[in-house]
């Protein structure tokens, strides 16, 4: 009876991780085409020239990141809250934690190879976006489900006494208990979206087509030229103000920063 | 409706360490049946096996348990906790508004409809005569209530699904005399529409508002019966001591 439930457990598991899979595979020749049209149309206006364009490629960037790695992320959360129970789990949750520590020039070294050949593939914001999900889906899931484990007991058997079955107690209760700090990790989640350089160079390697903020301030850095650092400057600021923002609004006092590369 | 409450030869242990043993009791259809006791007694325990969310928990239980002559074990837990509602000491407000809390039980029913909610909870407010203090608060966060309004938002949760008996554990001892009196005034109104079996802190509570009194020692019911016959001629010396609050 244990063993078949189990055997459920994981055929669950991985139905819903397929499905999610499939799903993000459906969606990504609509990201090209909604992303493609939308500059085209931008273009076409000309509101797009220089530091516009970084800009709305960096926005692009975010948002895509987020919808690949929202719903997967909160998938394989609830897997592993519902199904995945004792030494399992303890080795999923390393498991997760040690990927989200892998170094980004190495990832991004993955991706180079992945795509070397394809010009296409070295043209396209989704490529960045796709290494940048995979790159932070652990760091996602481990906070998520951090998140979901730190509401109190009580609130489980508060709905348990309410009659309801566990999946409505997660949905009803626990998700919506959960929230704040699945929405603090969101936003370190666009911290690091926007931090991240690193991986993006390695990926592209010498061209870059496509420029968000953070290739653009290592760019406009590596020209030296005056107008240039002041520019860099300014999206360095632009930057730090969104961090001062996000700090203020959504985190604790003294609670860590989870940024890859901290401004100051 | 109320429910007959009917406990017979109840055991429950957990780990082989026994937590109750022999536990007989009646509640009868709308009555209040109070249970004292010291702490660790055993009266949580009790009020968990009877909506069998202590099985849940890993407790092994036996004996019979009889909701209007229907064996709870002959039933889905679930199905069991629709007609058996449940207070906690520490009033537990979910995430929300406040009548995202009172509606929280028939939202994970299934039941979403915005009307059907407001309706709901409004009838639940109001056979709790508290209507008026919280008309204008529907919509607040229920995080800006004080204790004490958690704790009616909570006895609302419960109410809002019409269980048929109430199991109250310990439901006023965080709060204040006032405040308590407030609940206890509340929870004595509304026995025509539930039975209610209640862990009590103090006997002066039992006193007021109980029809039955059981008194609980170390798993087990030392006597139970009329409130005031309990108080008046206790046949055991803790009952004694515990009613002139020499324990209480």
């Amino acid at each position: 009876m244990e063993r078949r439930k189990a055997l459920n457990s994981v055929f669950i598991g991985a139905v819903l991780l397929l499905s999610a899979l499939a799903l993000l595979t459906l969606l990504i020749p609509l990201f090209h085409l909604a992303a493609d049209a939308l500059t085209a149309l931008l273009r076409s206006w000309g509101v797009l020239p220089g530091i516009g364009a970084v800009f709305l490629k960096t926005l692009q960037l975010v948002l895509m990141v987020l919808l690949m790695v929202l719903p997967v992320a909160l998938l394989i959360t609830l897997w592993m809250f519902e199904c995945v129970k004792g030494a399992t789990l303890v080795r999923l949750q390393r498991f997760m934690s040690g990927f989200s520590r892998i170094p980004a020039v190495l990832l991004g070294l993955v991706g180079n190879w992945l795509i070397s050949g394809s010009d296409s593939m070295h043209e396209s914001l989704v490529t960045m976006a796709l290494l940048l999900a995979v790159m932070f889906l652990p760091f996602m899931v481990s906070n998520m489900d951090t998140a979901l484990r730190a509401v109190p007991e009580k609130y489980l058997t508060a709905g348990e006494a309410l009659s309801g079955q566990r999946m409505a107690i997660l949905r009803v209760v626990l998700l919506p208990q959960a929230m704040p700090s699945m929405a603090r990790a969101t936003l370190r989640l666009v911290e690091r979206i926007l931090c991240e350089a690193t991986a993006l160079l390695v990926l592209m390697g010498a061209v870059m087509p496509n420029q968000v903020l953070a290739t653009e301030l290592f760019r406009l850095a590596w020209l030296g030229r005056k107008d240039a650092a002041v520019l860099a400057f300014a999206l360095a600021a632009t930057m730090i103000l969104i961090r001062l923002r996000t700090s203020r609004r959504w985190r604790s006092e003294g609670e860590d920063s989870n940024c890859r590369y901290n401004w100051w | 409706m109320s429910i007959q409450l009917v406990v017979e030869d109840l055991n429950a242990s957990f780990d082989d360490k026994v937590v109750l043993h022999d536990v007989a009791v009646t509640a009868e259809k709308g009555h209040v049946l109070a249970l004292m006791g010291k702490t660790g007694c055993g009266k949580s325990t009790f009020l968990r096996v009877i909506n069998r969310m202590a099985e849940q928990r890993g407790a092994v239980v036996s004996g019979r348990i009889m909701l209007d002559n229907n064996s709870i074990f002959m039933q889905e837990p679930n199905e069991i906790r629709r007609k058996v509602g449940m207070v906690f000491t520490e009033p537990v407000l979910f995430a929300g508004t406040i009548l995202r809390n009172i509606t929280a039980g028939l939202r994970l029913q299934g039941i979403t409809g915005k009307q059907a909610l407001e309706e709901r909870a409004e009838e639940t407010l109001r056979r709790m005569e508290i209507y008026g203090e919280f008309r204008d608060l529907l919509y607040t966060d229920a995080a800006l209530l004080t204790r004490a309004q958690a704790q009616l938002i909570c006895i609302a949760r419960a109410l809002a699904l019409r269980p048929g008996l109430l199991l109250l554990d310990e439901p006023t001892r965080l709060l204040d005399a006032m405040t308590s009196s407030k609940i206890e005034d509340i929870l004595f109104n509304l026995r025509e529409d539930c039975t209610m079996v209640m862990a009590v802190h103090s006997p002066q509570m039992a006193g007021r508002i109980a029809e039955e009194t059981a008194m609980m020692e170390d798993g087990t019911i030392l006597e139970w019966g009329r409130t005031s016959d309990l108080f008046y001629h206790p046949k055991h010396r803790h009952t004694e001591q515990f009613i002139s609050s020499k324990f209480a």
